[in-house]
């Protein structure tokens, strides 16, 4: 127990307290370091409960005393529960990690002059900014490349910081234009062979703004798109042949066929199957809750903007031929793309030397409104329809 | 070494103008109470946001979430991190090891992502998310009532140095568990997250504040000594952290701006017309809005002076604003467009919780005297504030309780302090400061702020 320097002070000073915290946490923290040998299941729960209130009690030992040497002494804790972590819990041992850098770090500056201290505080303001200016100039004007110095002080510099604090956006909201939002349409069977189409986002479901907002964010998220196949050619010919033997006739839209073909980028195709798999564990049977999920067909929708002329012409904004869908494929309750929608057989090495796939897929999807005014919702069409694969 | 002495204090006097400058900007102190308005304000945003969550854990965060558990798990330590190559030359494809085990795995891995493993710079990224690693569903709950708790402390500003610090790493955690329903206003809520972990947002309008003021009047109480200043006194760091804010804020409107500029619909001011007429965003559910568009595009003229006005006003404010709102005839107007523009796209465009996020940015740029006026008038317009300020009930606390009234005096006070402590220690009082007759404090005399002195405020 400290008291005032005049000798009046009857209330306990801060600076034993602060040691005795760290202290607890010190033996908390060993407690926990000690109990990685036993193989009781509770023990890993005890132990994250023991790691937890460690850092808790190192945590509030700093703040109420912040001493170069409490500060260097605090590095133990994240030191001992990094010991205590399972490998497996890599993203917290990370977190220890920088734990420990950081509170070696608040030590040593704690010792420096303070003029010191600011400079160093100011250096690294400026080098973080840098960091979020660099991050921010990664997005080129279309057609253009991000600057060399960017992308090379982005891979090799800031990156896993950036990475690491979610700071690593890029803030070009609705640039270099705006363009029009992105839905899924889902169309999920049943073992008994029943089917039901969704729609993601659904306004009904979404009970507020932030809501639906996360669910546009989803189909958004797998927009990315790989460059055209090498044999292109073939893949159109194999879609219009489809499209005149598919029952009803699908006719390709009277537009580019590079303009209908959008193959999702390798990322988005690991994000889809994971889509696709999510789907099929979340989904239940309306009136039957035990019918297994036997396979997931999913279609990118844009919901394209109409051109004013459009609407002061009559056109409603929701109109159902606003939507252009990309048939993204049909999965298999485990998420992967059903053999006979697409399918590969390589060789030892893993090279490609036979190629099964739905001739429709990644092509677009047209809904179009007749001559006698009725519209033609092809991607229900398609959905409820058998595809045939073609080697 | 220069032979002109002239020239050499000349440039001493330059370099050292440019020091303080640099000094004054980031490390003069600053009254708190902004940073507890945007702790607060933060503090809420980042509550509504976790709390829209609760309904959605297994979704987003589960084991078979939209980006189930393997999925993510492959993307954070196995994704390609490319740069240039340092030469001129673009790298050439290298030849594949004799070795059949590692022929497959380079194979593989350009198969899966259409790069050769041996000319990335990294794999995956660095992430911490509590959701990696827990997925019973059980105590998923468990730990989202505790973050919910948490960021409920860090609002009221309790225990605030830690909730601070928890609070960030709990919203990281789900922002890195789950980047598919992440966007931009999770961006805004973090970085002004991770400001007010550096800084000391619970200084003001904090329970812990109202705790040590309770504290220090018990503590002037026990020893019989009049009780010292009561308000949260300016601090360095509250000053470093509102920087910080307002510089982010600043690059984030000035790169939003210029990549707009990127585009042929914001030359042609057609911009706002994607986002009035996209279903899947604006109100267009609702008939009267639909009737209000097809109005609009059948008189062209009108058309035209909305979309393109709607188009300029958003660049104006946007590119605008990190240059206008440094100066202090401007920043008044500034944060009202910014208030108009990011109100009329968060009811246009349904992005009310983006617009309160970059709001919440923007109040690091509120004078604190504007939020002790506001605060001043809310007192008086409650009714139970206003039996505490009674005259005849404070008489006594007036008698003991004497502090600063400008923020001047206040941070003049700051500055004196700074001399016997670290104001990163939150302004403690140094013990040989002696009282002033009546219970306020009389600085010494070098340290007297001549400011208060020429101002004629005769408490100090």
């Amino acid at each position: 127990m400290s008291t005032d320097p005049r000798g009046t002070d009857p209330i306990p000073g801060p600076v034993p307290l602060s040691w005795l915290l760290l202290s607890c946490a010190f033996l908390i923290t060993g407690a926990a370091w000690l109990s990685v040998q036993i193989p009781y299941p509770l023990a890993t729960h005890l132990r994250v409960l023991l790691l937890v209130l460690g850092l808790l009690l190192a945590a509030g030992a700093v703040i109420l005393r912040p001493t170069p040497l409490l500060l260097t002494a605090s590095a133990f804790i994240p030191f001992l529960a990094h010991g205590s972590m399972d490998e497996e819990w890599d993203t917290a041992r990370l977190l220890l990690r920088i734990m420990l850098v950081a509170a070696l770090a608040a030590g040593l500056l704690a010792t420096v002059s303070r003029r010191l201290r600011k400079f160093i505080v100011s250096m690294l303001a400026v080098a973080h900014f840098l960091g979020i200016l660099v991050t921010a100039s990664l997005s080129p004007p279309p057609g253009a490349e991000a600057p060399w110095l960017s992308l090379q002080l982005w891979a090799y510099v800031y990156r896993p910081y950036l990475n690491f604090i979610c700071l690593d956006m890029r803030y070009n909201f609705y640039a270099p234009d705006p363009v029009s939002d992105t839905i899924f349409r889902y169309r999920v069977e049943f073992a008994n062979g029943d089917a039901a189409w969704y729609r993601l986002p659904d306004r009904a479901e979404c009970r507020t703004a932030l809501e639906f907002s996360r669910a546009l964010a989803i189909p958004e998220f797998v927009s990315g798109q790989a460059a055209a196949p090498d044999d292109f050619a073939r893949l159109t010919r194999l879609r219009e042949d489809a499209g005149e033997n598919h029952i009803p006739p699908l006719p390709m839209p009277n537009i580019d066929p590079s303009a209908q073909y959008e193959e999702p980028s390798p990322d988005a195709k690991l994000y889809i199957e994971s889509y696709a798999h999510h789907i099929a564990v979340a989904k239940k049977h309306p009136t039957d809750p035990g019918q297994a999920v036997t396979g997931v067909k999913i279609y990118r929708v844009g919901h394209n903007v109409p051109s004013a002329k459009q609407v002061s012409e009559g056109m409603d904004p929701n109109d159902p031929t606003l939507y252009s869908a990309i048939y993204l494929g049909e999965y298999g309750a485990d998420g992967k793309l059903k053999p006979s929608c697409y399918h590969v057989e390589v060789d030892k090495l893993g090279q490609i030397i036979r190629e099964t796939r739905d001739p429709f897929l990644y092509w677009l999807i047209p809904i179009i409104r007749e001559k006698d005014g009725t519209v033609t919702d092809f991607v229900k069409l398609h959905g409820d329809a058998h595809a045939e694969a073609k080697p | 070494m220069n032979p002109n002495p002239e020239s050499a204090a000349h440039d001493r006097a330059w370099t050292d103008r440019v020091a303080a400058s640099w000094d004054h900007f980031w490390f003069h102190p600053a009254d708190p109470i902004v940073l507890g308005l945007l702790r607060i304000c933060c503090g809420l945003v980042a509550l509504y946001v976790h709390l829209n969550y609760t309904r959605h854990l297994q979704e987003y965060f589960g084991e078979n979430a939209w980006i189930g558990l393997q999925t993510i798990n492959v993307v954070r330590t196995e994704t390609p991190v490319l740069a240039n190559p340092w030469g001129w030359d673009e790298p050439s494809l290298a030849a594949l090891p004799d070795d059949r085990q590692a022929q497959k795995q380079i194979l593989d891995y350009y198969n899966k992502y259409g790069v050769d493993p041996r000319q990335t710079v990294a794999m995956g990224h660095s992430a911490w998310s509590i959701w990696f690693h827990l997925t019973d569903p059980w105590w998923m709950e468990v730990v989202h009532l505790a973050v919910l708790v948490i960021l409920g402390l860090f609002t009221l500003g309790i225990c605030t140095r830690i909730t601070a610090a928890l609070a960030w790493l709990a919203a990281v955690s789900y922002i890195q568990r789950s980047p598919a329903v992440t966007y931009g206003m999770d961006t805004l809520m973090i970085a002004t997250l991770f400001y007010l972990m550096i800084g000391p947002s619970g200084a003001a309008l904090s329970l812990d504040r109202l705790l040590a003021r309770y504290r220090a009047r018990r503590r002037a109480r026990a020893l019989g000594r009049p009780l010292l200043a009561q308000a949260a006194p300016p601090l360095a760091s509250a000053n470093f952290t509102l920087r910080l804010v307002q510089i982010h804020l600043c690059i984030i409107y000035l790169f939003s701006g210029l990549s707009k500029m990127q585009g042929g619909m914001w030359w042609n001011g057609t911009a706002a017309w994607v986002a009035m007429a996209n279903a899947e965003i604006a109100p267009l559910q609702y008939r009267f809005v639909v009737d209000a568009l097809r109005y609009l595009t059948q008189h062209r003229l009108l058309w035209e002076i909305v979309m393109t006005g709607g188009t300029l006003t958003t660049l104006v404010i946007e590119i605008g604003f990190p240059f206008l709102i440094w100066n202090r005839s401007m920043r008044w107007p500034m944060l009202a467009g910014a208030l108009f523009l990011h109100m009329s796209i968060g009811l246009c465009m349904g992005l009310l919780t983006f617009a309160a996020a970059i709001l919440t940015m923007a109040i690091a740029f509120i004078p604190p005297e504007a939020v002790h006026g506001t605060l001043r008038k809310l007192r008086q317009s409650l009714p139970f504030a206003r039996r505490a300020a009674d005259p005849a009930a404070g008489a006594e606390k007036a008698a003991t309780n004497l502090e600063p009234q400008t923020h001047e005096a206040k941070v003049a006070i700051a500055l004196a302090e700074e001399k016997h402590t670290d104001s990163m220690t939150n302004g403690q009082i140094p013990p040989h400061v002696p009282a002033a007759p009546g219970g306020g404090r009389i600085l010494p005399e070098e340290t007297r702020p001549r400011a208060i002195i020429k101002n004629g405020n005769e408490r100090i």
